[in-house]
């Protein structure tokens, strides 16, 4: 009575898939998560939230930063200098650290006595800069009044060596200028390649989430499952057909939300890159690249849709299914995230044999403008073995009364 | 025709330390065609456990049973080619109609399309629910979707029919249908397995019956032999009494 995935018969596991594509597809929830969550959530991701950042970054700096100072009698010319300076003003406060700490002033600025005239004898001057580094308007004050010091340190500098007949520029003997030959859809693919790969391996996850779940705790829940367990197909035609649907739901989700990343960053390139001036970046895949990362995305659903299939059908309802399949997102992003900073270059061979690590070193080759077919079979082959005993196990899993029965 | 011989099923036990469950003990029967075999039994006396070891979806312990010639362990795929199965406090798939159900199992039946529609029209007109035919399940009342259930059961015409209380929790019109409906696939010769605690209902559509207590069967026969032959007795009673000796 051993079924096992050999020995299919495709005709029943065929009809399985047909069903639960259209029960799947008329379930609202499935859109939601394939389609909808994606189309949404990706562009506030990638757009709203850092570019709600920068404009926090901006606020902060084109803020007036209020700064205390603390013994400035003796240094007049200095504080001249000072309150030329932009985004900086002088404040008067009688308990300045008090004020420092309750956010009143953003910065306190202690001189030394007889400033000037120790300047003026070229002696070596200490100040000090009191900051609260929890708060980013002050931690942004200090960086101005270090600023400040480092230009006046110049000019002095300058006008001691002027007084001795020396020209300034022989302290900068070597004056350096920076070329990027990157050009900017190269940019635009690196920037991609550290945020793609997590993106698509989420989305395999959410996205075929709830057609697994359905296809099996949700059967028990219903109470169908009982029924369809007395029909002719065995139970490895069974679990083949949902596993198809699960895997086309996943890939589907993923590729809407690698449309969905592309579409947000030609809208706005700059949003892939912090500070990176405006025409740096740029998003331009060509069509036979994107289709490339369609195909080694085909592993990780597969992969994500037996995991998926397995866990949820040992769950006796939706809710518990939820609950178990809830930390797979995030960690399947956490392999993303520690090569996020990683070029494609530097990943060691063994990495190509683990799968999703694998499908991750493909993308960002895909992406870095590299096509290496022994990689990209790799990631197929790997990820559909590891895919097909998960499957084994699902349907281990379908033969064990305990499983199935387990209301 | 359905032979059990021995038929065994111990469960482990729900907790450490306690014993396990023996849900089906020793039972052996034999319905035939052209026959509505009653199992009868109070709840939990193993009448659902021994249905679903018929159908296949469970193992059993010890013991087999034949169903046309075909063991049921040895030959579980040839063994569900011929039954159809209603069993007790099932569902149904909400977002399919009742036509795309019955086209689902139909297929997987290996029943040809158009055989699949001609038979789906005639059960839908036998079951009074032509109306529904085409409507979402989860929009139907438990009566309609209790006719869904039969008519997916007779959808590859099978041989054999394994009814786990096909009329629970249905009004007297949906009731009386279903009990119609078997009493006709009797007539066209198949063999009904028929599990129920009313005994009214019993009376009206099993021509013989097991009674199961403790998953051991207590007694079987015609219904005339068990109100030992005396026309007016009511088969209540005589379940009744018939249990109470069981347990002595």
């Amino acid at each position: 009575m051993r079924e096992r995935l050999t020995g299919l018969n495709w005709r029943h596991v065929s009809i399985v898939a047909r069903k639960e594509f259209t029960d799947t597809l008329r379930d609202r929830r499935t859109w939601l998560a394939m389609v909808v969550l994606p189309l949404v959530i990706v562009p506030v991701l990638l757009l709203v939230a850092p570019s709600a950042i920068q404009s926090q970054i901006a606020k902060v700096e084109e803020s007036v930063a209020a700064v205390a100072v603390v013994g400035g009698e003796d240094a007049q010319r200095f504080l001249g200098f000072l309150s030329q300076v932009e985004g900086v003003s002088i404040v008067q406060s009688v308990s300045p650290e008090a004020d420092l700490t309750a956010r009143k002033i953003q910065a306190v600025l202690e001189l030394p006595a007889g400033f000037d005239a120790d300047i003026a004898a070229e002696k070596a001057v200490v100040v000090e800069i009191a900051y609260d580094a929890a708060d980013q308007k002050s931690a942004s004050a200090q960086g101005r009044l270090l600023g400040v010091i480092s230009a006046y340190s110049a000019v002095v500098a300058e006008a001691r060596l002027t007084s001795r007949g020396v020209d300034p520029e022989l302290l900068r003997p070597i004056a350096a200028t920076s070329r990027n030959v990157a050009p900017p859809a190269k940019m635009g693919g690196v920037f991609l390649s550290m945020i793609m790969p997590m993106m698509i391996a989420l989305w395999a996850v959410t996205g075929g989430m709830y057609a697994a779940i359905d296809a099996t705790a949700g059967e028990k829940e219903r109470g169908t499952m009982e029924v369809l367990l007395a029909a002719p197909p065995s139970r490895g035609s069974i679990a083949v057909g949902k596993f198809i649907v699960v895997t086309a739901t996943s890939l589907f989700s993923a590729v809407i939300s690698v449309v969905a990343m592309i579409a947000a960053f030609a809208i706005k390139p700059e949003a892939l890159a912090f500070g990176a001036p405006a025409g740096s970046v740029a998003v331009a895949l060509p069509i036979g690249r994107l289709a490339l990362i369609a195909v080694a995305s085909i592993g990780v659903a597969a992969i994500f849709a037996a995991i998926q299939l397995a866990v949820a059908l040992f769950a006796r309802g939706f809710r518990e299914a939820q609950a178990y399949l809830a930390p797979l997102s995030i960690i399947v992003v956490l392999p993303g995230i520690a090569t996020q900073f990683m070029p494609a270059a530097d990943a060691a061979n063994w990495t190509f044999a683990v799968p999703l690590l694998n499908a991750i070193f493909v993308y960002k080759e895909l992406l870095e403008g590299i096509v290496n077919w022994t990689h990209i079979g790799t990631v197929l082959v790997s990820s559909l073995v590891f895919a097909y005993l998960c499957l084994q196990v699902t349907v281990a899993l379908f033969r064990r009364e305990q499983v199935v029965f387990r209301t | 025709m359905i032979q059990t011989d021995g038929l065994t099923k111990r469960f482990a036990p729900p907790k450490r330390g306690l014993p396990e469950v023996v849900a089906v003990n020793n039972v052996s029967f034999e319905a035939r065609p052209g026959e509505v075999f009653g199992l009868l039994g109070e709840n939990g006396a193993g009448k659902t456990t021994t249905l679903r070891l018929l159908s296949t979806i469970l193992a059993p312990t010890a013991g087999t049973a034949r169903i046309l010639g075909y063991d049921i362990v040895k030959e579980p795929e040839q063994v569900r080619r011929l039954i159809g199965v209603v069993a007790t406090d099932t569902g149904l798939y909400d977002r399919l109609t009742p036509r795309e159900t019955l086209r689902y199992f139909g297929e997987l039946n290996d029943v040809d399309r158009a055989t699949i529609e001609r038979r789906s029209n005639e059960l839908f007109a036998k079951l009074q629910m032509e109306e529904y035919a085409d409507r979402r399940a989860g929009q139907l009342s438990k009566g309609t979707k209790q006719k869904v259930h039969v008519a997916r059961a007779m959808i590859s015409d099978p041989p054999v029919l394994l009814l786990d209380e096909p009329t629970a929790g249905l009004d007297v019109t949906s009731a009386r249908a279903v009990d119609n409906f078997i009493i006709e696939a009797k007539g066209l010769g198949k063999t009904i397995l028929f599990s129920s605690h009313i005994m009214s209902e019993v009376e009206k559509v099993c021509d013989r019956v097991a009674i199961i207590q403790h998953g051991a069967l207590i007694v079987e026969g015609t219904l005339e032999e068990l109100k030992g032959h005396k026309a007016d007795a009511k088969f209540e009673d005589v379940f009744v009494r018939l249990l109470g000796e069981g347990q002595r």
